[in-house]
């Protein structure tokens, strides 16, 4: 078995290595939130799909690998390790589980072959201006008119919708009952539709990620809805099962900042004479990080065993975002905390992948400050931190 | 020790209350951000003719008499305003002028930067410095009747229309000691001086600057070989405390807009302020900075009476305890306000980074904290 796992590891390896180019590697190095710049993401999906490996959990009838678990985390220990950037999760994690559970035959003929390939990047709509972590209560309307829907209203924090050719969209179909229902899912294949605004949003780190969509008017086929029309909603926590926890391991990424955090404070002075790395309260705050890290990984494996949409895999998927995303959100703590004050440089060119333009100060300290800056919306995004300890609260108190 | 009556103290924070309120607006900022990188000549300008660029210097060099605790008015003001001109900056560069009794050269570049005709920054951290202000590995090499400096200096502070430099370099001593430093003033397009200028992620400018064996001559060695320490010592002392005031400013300002955000956006069909465990976080969020304000009003009581080593010791206290209320208060605003405190667009994210910088500037929190200790223990 472990010859098998070493002769398959050696595989992936040699793989990445023959095909992942410069550009591919600097779009790694550069990438400073769970979304690495797009064209050089795109590339590496492509070439991954020419080798059948752009969706390694799906099922194979699917296009999926038939990796078993421990095969899917070699697959991406190697990734890690050479620093390609990790796929996008939307089409990937998101809709394409999605179209594979609730799609028909002729859904799922139509949209998993563009998923695959990466011909298609699907960009999601969920939250609204109105609508955040109470998502149930999003406004967006889509009205049925003979075969089609007109859609009018709004979405937003739609991440890299500006590049995406392809959206999924929660909208409003019905009208009295709970929030939840008269909710449908919507898969829409045409952004170039005029009555379709994109607006890119920029943040914190100074890049647009997200975007704010609009729609006006906007006319879609009735069979583009995924899912029974009203039943949107168990589409959509279909999915932010998939969204919330294992979709990636979060683990092995999380290890990766580490590593470049202790080599930063190999070589990183104390103030006193010393370096960063012997001092004690790095080394503590290091350890403690490292420990949730495997820990992590522990609760990861057991998610990734147990049957999505059971009773147990609701709160699981909550318990992950909880601690991957607070465990991130520390982990860059530490980060600026040992980079220090050169961290404050504003290095916009320094990090567009090809600029030619050298970071100032230490190549690894370059990215920490935007991952710090990003990082702050992980207790935010995929349901706050806060929603999540409520969904858990409220399967103990039942 | 300050001179200043209240009448002033209270007319300087009038002054500057106004100037944020009137002339720099979030969109104001902004706009001075795109035109001015964030440095106004009109706007230093006014600084100027309202007297904060005099506040802590004597009435014989041109000042208004007071001493550093009387800027933390004007100081928790820019907080408020996210002001981006280099005030710190070039304020610690004069008082070490003052404070070394510049001649010649020196006297001139006071009374201009007093006067706000002339500007100069410090340049004091270094790669593995951490904000410690006495690891210096910044050489002065006797070369003739002068120095020959060399070594990098980095994050400084920068103003884009400063004329000099002061920079501390080491003649002698270890790394840390006391004992072996000087402080120069250099022309900052002296030969040898190498500027690398960059915006923040805060707005501010900063700068990485190498000494590549730049010729000065002792007549820019600003005190007597060697015993620059305690006059550095004490400017970073007073940095720090004016950094503090600026950071409460912005503390006050994110809890009060955090709070009236909760009360007007709704989920789940209540305002979020209704939901105990956001009431629980805004209280805290009012406990850290409230207490930080506190403490710095008992530094600056304490402040006059102290020496420079006691000064040292308050300053760290204050920033120890700055690191850890900031990121709270910051980190909390962010996460209240969800993804709209994640844009560009609202003002919310500004403040958060310019926290950001502030705990990181001057040495961090586990910085100042392990200094208490070694302070503790000796």
């Amino acid at each position: 078995m472990t010859t098998e796992l070493n002769t398959f590891r050696h595989q992936i390896r040699e793989f990445i290595e023959q095909h992942a180019d410069d550009e591919i590697l600097e779009a790694g190095r550069k990438t400073t939130s769970f979304f690495p710049p797009f064209d050089q993401v795109m590339k590496w999906h492509r070439i991954l799909h020419s080798q059948g490996w752009s969706a390694i959990r799906w099922p194979e009838e699917y296009g999926g690998t038939g990796w078993d678990v421990p095969r899917q985390l070699i697959f991406e220990e190697e990734c890690r390790r050479a620093g390609v950037p990790l796929l996008l999760p939307q089409s990937i994690s998101m809709v394409g589980p999605a179209i594979i559970h609730y799609g028909t035959d002729e859904q799922k003929r139509k949209h998993l072959p563009g998923i695959l390939s990466g011909e298609n990047f699907w960009a999601q709509g969920y939250s609204e201006p109105n609508a955040g972590s109470d998502l149930a209560s999003l406004k967006c309307r889509a009205e049925r008119d003979g075969d089609h829907y007109v859609i009018n209203g709004s979405k937003t924090w739609t991440t890299y919708a500006h590049h995406a050719n392809r959206l999924f969209l929660l909208v409003r179909t019905g009208g009295a009952g709970k929030p939840q229902q008269g909710i449908s899912f919507f898969l829409i294949e045409d952004l170039t539709d005029p009555g379709i605004e994109i607006r890119p949003i920029i943040g914190l780190d100074g890049v647009p990620e997200q975007c704010d969509v609009f729609f006006t008017n906007v006319r879609v086929p009735v069979d583009c809805c995924l899912g029974e029309e009203n039943d949107g909603w168990s589409v959509a926590k279909y999915l932010l099962e998939h969204e919330r926890g294992g979709g990636t391991s979060f683990a092995t990424t999380f290890r990766h900042e580490l590593a470049t955090i202790r080599r930063l404070a190999g070589r990183t002075g104390d103030g006193f004479g010393g370096f960063l790395a012997d001092d004690p309260v790095f080394q503590d705050r290091y350890v403690r990080l490292h420990l949730e890290v495997d820990t992590l990984e522990a609760t990861e494996e057991v998610f990734a065993a147990m049957e999505k949409g059971s009773p147990e895999s609701g709160p699981m998927s909550s318990m992950i975002k909880i601690t991957s995303m607070e465990t991130i959100q520390r982990i860059t703590e530490l980060a600026i905390d040992v980079a220090g004050t050169p961290s404050l440089a504003l290095q916009l060119a320094a990090l567009t992948v090809a600029s030619g333009v050298e970071p100032i100060g230490d190549d690894d300290a370059v990215t920490l400050m935007p991952k710090y800056l990003n990082n702050r919306a992980a207790s935010i995004f995929g349901g706050s931190n806060e929603i999540q300890r409520n969904i858990i609260a409220k399967t103990l108190l039942r | 020790m300050s001179t200043l009556n209240q009448e002033t103290r209270s007319m300087l924070e009038d002054s500057v209350n106004r100037f944020v309120q009137g002339e720099y607006t979030f969109d104001d900022r902004k706009r001075n951000l795109k035109e001015h990188q964030g440095q106004s000549p009109s706007h230093w300008q006014t600084f100027a003719e309202m007297g904060w660029l005099a506040i802590p210097f004597a009435e014989e060099q041109g000042g208004l008499g007071g001493d550093n605790t009387d800027t933390l008015g004007v100081m928790k003001g820019f907080g408020r305003g996210l002001v981006t001109e280099p005030y710190l900056g070039v304020l610690a560069a004069a008082r070490l002028l003052a404070l070394t009794a510049a001649q010649g050269e020196g006297a001139e570049l006071l009374a201009g930067i007093i006067s706000g005709t002339r500007q100069a920054v410090f340049a004091c951290d270094e790669p593995q410095s951490r904000g410690n202000p006495l690891a210096v590995a910044t050489r002065a090499e006797p070369d003739g009747s002068g120095y020959r400096l060399s070594g990098e200096k980095i994050a400084v502070m920068h103003s884009l229309t400063a004329s000099h430099v002061l920079v501390s370099a080491r003649s002698e001593g270890d790394y840390t000691d006391h004992e072996g430093i000087d402080l120069f003033l250099v022309e900052l397009d002296s030969p040898g001086v190498d500027v690398t200028g960059y915006p923040m992620i805060d707005g501010h400018q900063g700068a990485n600057i190498r000494f590549d064996g730049v010729a000065v001559s002792a007549a820019q060695r600003l005190t007597a070989e060697g015993e620059a320490a305690t006059i550095i010592l004490q400017v970073h002392s007073e940095s720090l405390l004016m950094l503090a005031a600026e950071a409460v400013g912005i503390m006050e300002t994110l809890v009060k807009k955090t709070v009236a955000y909760t009360r007007t956006r709704k989920q789940f069909g209540v305002a979020l302020a209704e939901f105990q465990v956001l009431q629980h976080r805004m209280a805290e969020m009012y406990i850290e900075t409230t207490s930080l304000a506190n403490l710095l009003t008992q530094t600056a009581q304490r402040w006059a009476g102290a020496d420079v080593d006691q000064q040292a010791i308050l300053a760290s206290k204050l920033k120890a305890r700055l690191g850890q209320a900031a990121r709270y208060v910051g980190q909390q605003a962010i996460q209240l306000h969800g993804g709209i405190g994640m844009t560009d667009e609202l003002d919310i994210g500004h403040y958060f980074k310019r926290l950001t910088s502030i705990e990181l500037q001057l040495g961090n929190a586990e910085w100042h904290r392990k200094r208490l200790w070694r302070e503790h223990a000796a």
